[in-house]
């Protein structure tokens, strides 16, 4: 589309531009307070008394806990872990995942021999994994690491190889016309066709990297956010475990962002 | 009279998990160079069978192919498919360039000026730093031709290139389409079932019987040599091809 500068609209076309710039900000403004409603009312309960804040916390003790914790509670070093941990994780689970499904989409073979254990490693609820990994890698960061990288890599695994499946079998003609080789369709044709299901994938793991780690943490840590929620839970001190639980969504948000950014920037 | 291609009673026959089936009934035929050739017959008769034999995807089960007395099996031969599948990543000029990136051949002075030289001629040189999504359908058709060309095939298959397009376009690309071919002189065959434009573009319609596809009847178009596929649709002698070729594959089915 092209854009006029100075262009003059009809009446009605400049109106049904407000109804849309209109219908965006009052979508924004709905959201906002809603959020506010939300707080506003979980504070006003707990002021009146009807929650109990021993159990429920309240905004403005989460704000009071939040500062208590970045400068006496090392907040911001656990929060360090935990994202340091979970890009750790996604990058080995998406890498590694997606190299695994180009090896099975080279060899029909390997592909059929694996469906089944893929299938049953699917559906495999990977924290009764826990224990094993501990045992075998140690009670550490490489054991929650090893807990977010079996989360994220079986559905990476399985989205990548359905993406290279899925490229219209008429352009692999096309390359094989050309005389292409196996390496040729994969880096010219496979990959690159598969670049936006990427994209949606890295989106996934970002949910799913922190699941991995939080789930990773609560099995084994001596520090990151999913220890503190664990280590609030045993004082039980909720302040602590619902400041770090808000920390945790800030961050898995603030990630989600930038995979956004990297999305729209190679669509442009 | 001079070979080109040549089928040498040719068999294909293709397996299913339950079944085989005979594709192909001991088919022979020659095509001499810058011949324009179209292939009609009823549906599922094999056609596009034909051009994947030549373009050595798939390889006769009995009999030969050749091309210039060579078997086509590792033959500079170009192919053009319904849709112009060209890749959305690229820039039109780097989709045309993609056939040379495959052969491994370096872009020689030479080859980029046939290339700038086939996009002045042929209206993209404008558009080729443009991505696919940017043109329209007559256009994109037209990139995949010149990208088909651009490695200077000894041969050209079309397998049913304008089905995808809209009526009107349809008949401007097939008259650019033809232009191209005529001009750079290609030995081509057309797959199709559209009966008017196997008549509007070709010099010889090959008429096959249905599965197991053999070689029924050929006709001969004798028409100006001067003639647009758009004006020999106009043509006395058009009306009568069409009657001939649609009698026969009328009969075919019955």
């Amino acid at each position: 589309m092209k854009k006029h500068k100075n262009q003059v609209f009809s009446l009605k076309y400049s109106k049904y531009r407000k109804k849309l710039k209109i219908d965006i900000l009052t979508t924004r403004i709905y959201q906002i307070a809603l959020l506010v409603l939300l707080i506003g009312i979980w504070e006003l309960l707990v002021q009146v008394g009807v929650m109990d804040p021993f159990f429920f916390s309240s905004p403005s003790r989460i704000c009071i806990t939040f500062v208590e914790l970045l400068t006496q509670g090392n907040l911001l070093y656990h929060m360090w872990i935990t994202l340091y941990e979970t890009i750790i994780g996604f990058l080995i689970a998406t890498l590694l995942g997606t190299f695994i499904a180009i090896l099975l989409w080279w060899s029909d073979k390997l592909r059929k021999v694996l469906d089944p254990y893929i299938v049953v490693l699917n559906s495999l609820p990977k924290i009764a994994l826990g224990p094993l990994i501990i045992i075998w890698v140690g009670a550490g960061t490489s054991a929650i690491i090893t807990m977010c990288v079996l989360i994220c890599i079986v559905i990476t695994i399985l989205s990548m190889i359905s993406s290279f499946l899925n490229c219209d079998k008429d352009k692999i003609l096309l390359m094989k016309s050309f005389g292409a080789s196996k390496w040729q369709i994969l880096t010219k044709l496979i990959l690159p066709n598969s670049f936006p299901d990427f994209i949606s994938v890295l989106k996934i793991n970002v949910g799913m990297s922190w699941v991995g780690i939080v789930m990773g943490e609560y099995l084994v840590s001596k520090a990151g956010l999913g220890y503190l929620i664990v280590y609030g839970r045993q004082i039980f001190k909720l302040d602590i475990v619902l400041t770090s639980t808000v920390v945790l969504c800030l961050l898995a948000g603030l990630m989600y962002f930038f995979v956004g950014l990297l999305e729209k920037k190679f669509k442009k | 009279m001079e070979k080109y291609l040549e089928f040498k009673n040719v068999n294909f026959n293709y397996f299913t998990k339950d079944a085989e089936f005979q594709a192909i009934n001991n088919l022979s035929f020659i095509i001499k160079k810058g011949e324009f050739v179209s292939v009609v017959g009823p549906s599922g008769c094999g056609k596009t069978t034909i051009l994947s034999l030549i373009a050595g995807l798939y390889e006769p089960t009995e009999g030969q192919i050749l091309l210039e007395g060579e078997s086509v099996k590792k033959a500079n031969i170009g192919y053009m498919f319904q849709r112009d599948h060209l890749f959305p990543w690229r820039t039109i000029y780097k989709n045309i360039l993609l056939s040379l990136e495959i052969k491994g051949k370096k872009h020689t002075d030479e080859q980029k000026n046939y290339i700038d030289n086939l996009l002045n001629k042929y209206g993209i040189f404008d558009f080729k730093d443009k991505h696919p999504n940017e043109l329209s359908g007559g256009m994109r058709q037209r990139v995949a031709l010149i990208r088909t060309l651009a490695v200077k095939p000894k041969l050209l298959l079309l397998d049913e290139p304008f089905s995808a397009l809209d009526f009107q376009t349809r008949l401007d690309v097939c008259d650019d389409v033809k232009n191209i071919i005529k001009q750079e002189g290609q030995t081509a065959i057309l797959v199709t079932h559209d009966i008017s434009e196997a008549i509007s573009m070709s010099d010889k319609v090959f008429i096959l019987s249905k599965r197991p596809a053999t070689l029924k009847n050929v006709v001969n178009l004798e028409f100006n040599q001067e003639l647009s596929p758009l004006e020999r649709r106009d043509d006395k002698n058009f009306s009568g091809y069409f009657k001939q070729i649609w009698e026969e594959l009328t009969y075919e089915k019955a």
